[in-house]
């Protein structure tokens, strides 16, 4: 699995699309902005790339006020598990850092962000590959 | 040649930004500042102040353009051995974006009026650049909290991020200063003709 982050509008997607020669349009390609998080038998393609990690952690925050971490795990781990079942497949997560800003007023939005953060963690600690984007810049950081 | 400089508020970029102007300036190139920021406001006024003060102090003969819109109206006025430190990109995308919001038109709504914004100053730099020697352009970083809920911030956040990448993949050297110490971030080597994507 490859994680993928960075702040909004830095070119994140832009990025994987150029380094996988990928597309937004291709079959595989889930932006979690509009659709829903698909589950892992939902995945035909050899590549799958969860554009917006930072949109699942919003819903989940929204339905659960508590255990969201592992109900994020939970999904990371099914879909770990697709990955590996066959060579040749591959996972790309693309999620972006809302952590460094000032602390949210709102009691969700704080959730949101605290959540995200851990998740996040979830997500470098399984990955293969961390990239963080800056302006198209990559950094490797794992 | 093009100088991306960016960091976040108080960071230190414009003072870093004037050492870079003065660095290429000491090769014999003219000094111009173009200002971005509408003078309103005592705060303002202050900071405009302390920064023209110290470019008087540093010795070296700027000239300064107070140019809060339209950039491309300077494309003629200045050659090819001159420097220019454009600050900041920030209020000139502002300026541009909510041009009209006191007669509460709200441009910024419209998809086409966004991409009209980007494109016109995306032209003016690359036209500014080709007519001096060198353009440094000072930014801010916006991007690091919360996606906004109000379109106003959103849009301008989006602006704001394509400018950064396309102006990054366009420069030849880029620096984010934090606390005052510049990283490069993009380097150019003069012998090799090309950029590149320094390790951080």
């Amino acid at each position: 699995m490859h994680f993928v982050t960075g702040g909004a509008f830095h070119g994140k997607a832009k990025w994987v699309m150029e380094t996988y020669s990928a597309s937004r349009k291709m079959e595989g390609w889930f932006n979690l902005y509009d659709a829903v998080c698909p589950e892992a038998d939902e995945f035909k393609t050899s590549l799958v790339v969860l554009e917006g990690m930072e949109q699942l952690v919003k819903k989940v925050v929204q339905a659960n006020k508590k255990g969201t971490r592992e109900v994020l795990k939970k999904k990371l781990h099914a879909w770990l598990e697709w990955e590996s079942a066959l060579p040749g497949r591959r996972l790309v997560l693309v999620g972006t850092d809302i952590g460094k800003g000032i602390v949210p007023m709102e009691e969700e939005n704080r959730r949101w962000r605290d959540v995200s953060g851990w998740f996040f963690q979830d997500c470098a600690m399984a990955a293969e590959k961390v990239h963080v984007v800056w302006y198209g810049l990559e950094q490797t950081i794992k | 040649m093009l100088i991306f400089i960016t960091g976040g508020v108080r960071s230190g970029k414009s003072s870093f930004a004037e050492m870079v102007a003065v660095y290429h300036g000491n090769k014999g190139y003219r000094l111009h500042y173009v200002a971005t920021c509408d003078q309103s406001g005592e705060e303002m006024a202050e900071r405009i102040n302390r920064h023209r003060e110290d470019r008087e102090k540093s010795g070296y003969a700027w000239k300064t353009w107070e140019q809060p819109r339209n950039i491309h109206d300077l494309c003629t006025v200045f050659k090819q051995e001159e420097v220019i430190l454009l600050d900041c990109l920030t209020n000139l995308v502002s300026n541009e974006l909510f041009d009209g919001w006191q007669e509460n038109r709200k441009q910024w709504e419209g998809i086409a009026f966004r991409e009209l914004v980007f494109q016109k100053i995306m032209d003016a730099i690359i036209e500014l650049e080709k007519q001096c020697g060198v353009l440094i352009i000072v930014s801010n970083e916006v991007f690091q909290g919360l996606l906004p809920d109000d379109s106003g911030t959103f849009y301008f956040m989006q602006i704001m991020g394509h400018l950064h990448q396309h102006i990054v993949r366009q420069a030849h050297w880029v620096y984010q200063v934090e606390f005052g110490m510049p990283i490069l971030r993009k380097g150019y080597d003069a012998d090799e003709n090309q950029c590149t994507a320094c390790t951080v």
